[in-house]
């Protein structure tokens, strides 16, 4: 029994595959279904760049098979952006240069939604922790601090 | 590093999981795969069979007398956010909260935690401290294990094929008694390099080291020796490392882990 049916919610839309059970969900989002905007980066859940959002809790995509989200609701970073519109977290990491190469972006956005979809404080010592499963090469951190607490600000989250 | 090819099964119920795995002794069962994925992304291990319980009704967080039942699939997470937790054993949550990130938390297991057995696992050295029953079912029914008893070493438990993890009992600790858990690690969400867990009372405590050797120790004896600092030195000379001269750093750090631990919970201790 090597092909396993899956259907799941993908950013609001149905999907349904066949696919292998050794299949990443971080692969399929990628291969199958073309959203390339979740990076894999060490598939060994350390650097935190996979990570999505499976029934509202950040995940790491490359930690989880495929076939362990059927029936669940996946969020990527693809359901922030309207073809109109950025997602007020991403336009708070534009304002505050929260990126250089982008890599390690999409898992901090989805990481940082999370933080602020959630009850709770929040600080840069809140954020520190929160994202502190995402690594970044480039930026130091600092900017990425000041754009969720700038998106904290607003008054969309709860 | 992508794993190599297994057949793959997902029981709806205990007694089929239990037949599945009976059947095919050779399967290893995924819980919530944060620490099985990884070794299967790098072949370190590669299972002719997934055996997915995720679908099993293992999520339960019940009060039962004297103390707390948890079921094999409650996430970290949960532990860690559960209000009966943060009620009756806080000291399982703060363990709870210590594991990797939020990332983590959010899919990886106590029962998977119990079976995979790391020397740091901070849930494994709680059931040690508060002598924790591992409830184990198998195709010859339903069992408890000591927690000290489940570990024999680094990764290795007495679990045969056919086993699974499908709760953890754990006492509460005496009224009034006070805790405290610290580890030290380089970065947040590595594995502890030292780690250790307290629990005081008037007249007594215990004393539980995890992250230094293949399995967490408990050293009780240490607690009588004083003072949080007095305590930690004795503790610390009581932990034999495979190469001590090599890890006296580690060592060490174990002594700060073990005053940080005592001091917090001589501050919760109702006297």
């Amino acid at each position: 029994m090597r092909g396993v049916t899956l259907r799941c919610t993908v950013n609001g839309f149905d999907q349904q595959d066949e696919v292998e059970a050794r299949l990443s969900l971080a692969d399929w989002l990628r291969d199958n279904l073309h959203l390339t905007g979740t990076r894999v980066g060490c598939e060994q859940g350390v650097c935190g760049s996979c990570t999505i959002l499976v029934d509202g809790l950040p995940i790491r995509s490359c930690l989880t098979l495929a076939v362990q989200v059927d029936g669940a609701d996946v969020r990527t970073v693809e359901s922030l952006a309207t073809s109109d519109d950025l997602h007020p977290m991403q336009r708070a990491f534009e304002e505050e240069s929260a990126l250089q190469c982008g890599f390690c972006t999409p898992g901090m956005l989805m990481t940082a939604i999370f933080l602020l979809e959630n009850p709770g404080p929040i600080s840069a010592e809140s954020i520190r922790e929160a994202i502190s499963g995402n690594l970044c090469r480039c930026t130091g951190y600092a900017g990425i601090v000041r754009a969720i607490l700038r998106a904290a600000r607003e008054d969309v989250w709860l | 590093m992508k794993p190599a090819a297994f057949d793959y099964v997902r029981p709806t119920t205990l007694d089929d999981a239990i037949d599945v795995l009976t059947t095919w002794p050779q399967s290893v069962i995924l819980a919530g795969g944060q620490s099985l994925v990884p070794m299967l992304n790098m072949r370190l291990a590669r299972p002719s069979a997934v055996v997915d319980i995720g679908r099993l009704p293992l999520r339960e967080i019940a009060q039962i007398a004297g103390g707390v039942r948890v079921s094999a699939l409650v996430t970290h997470l949960q532990l860690e956010r559960s209000a009966d937790i943060n009620a009756y054993l806080p000291l399982l949550a703060a363990a709870a909260h210590l594991i990797g990130h939020v990332a983590i938390r959010s899919r990886g297991t106590i029962g998977g935690s119990m079976a995979h057995a790391d020397p740091a696992a901070q849930e494994l050295a709680v059931a040690i401290a508060l002598d924790a029953k591992v409830e184990v079912t198998s195709s010859m029914g339903l069992r408890q294990i000591a927690a000290s008893e489940l570990v024999v070493g680094r990764w290795t438990t007495v679990l045969e094929p056919g086993d699974m993890v499908t709760a953890v009992e754990f006492p509460l600790p005496p009224s009034g008694a006070g805790w405290g858990i610290a580890e030290f690690k380089r970065r947040t969400g590595d594995f502890g390099l030292a780690g250790a867990c307290a629990l005081l009372w008037p007249g007594g405590g215990r004393l539980t080291a995890f992250g230094l050797t293949s399995a967490a120790v408990r050293i009780d004896e240490a607690v009588a020796a004083g003072d949080p600092a007095q305590v930690a030195k004795r503790a610390a000379s009581m932990i034999e490392l495979a190469n001590r001269r090599d890890h006296a750093w580690q060592l060490a750090v174990f002594e700060a882990v073990v005053e940080e631990a005592v001091e917090e919970a001589a501050r919760r201790m109702v006297t």
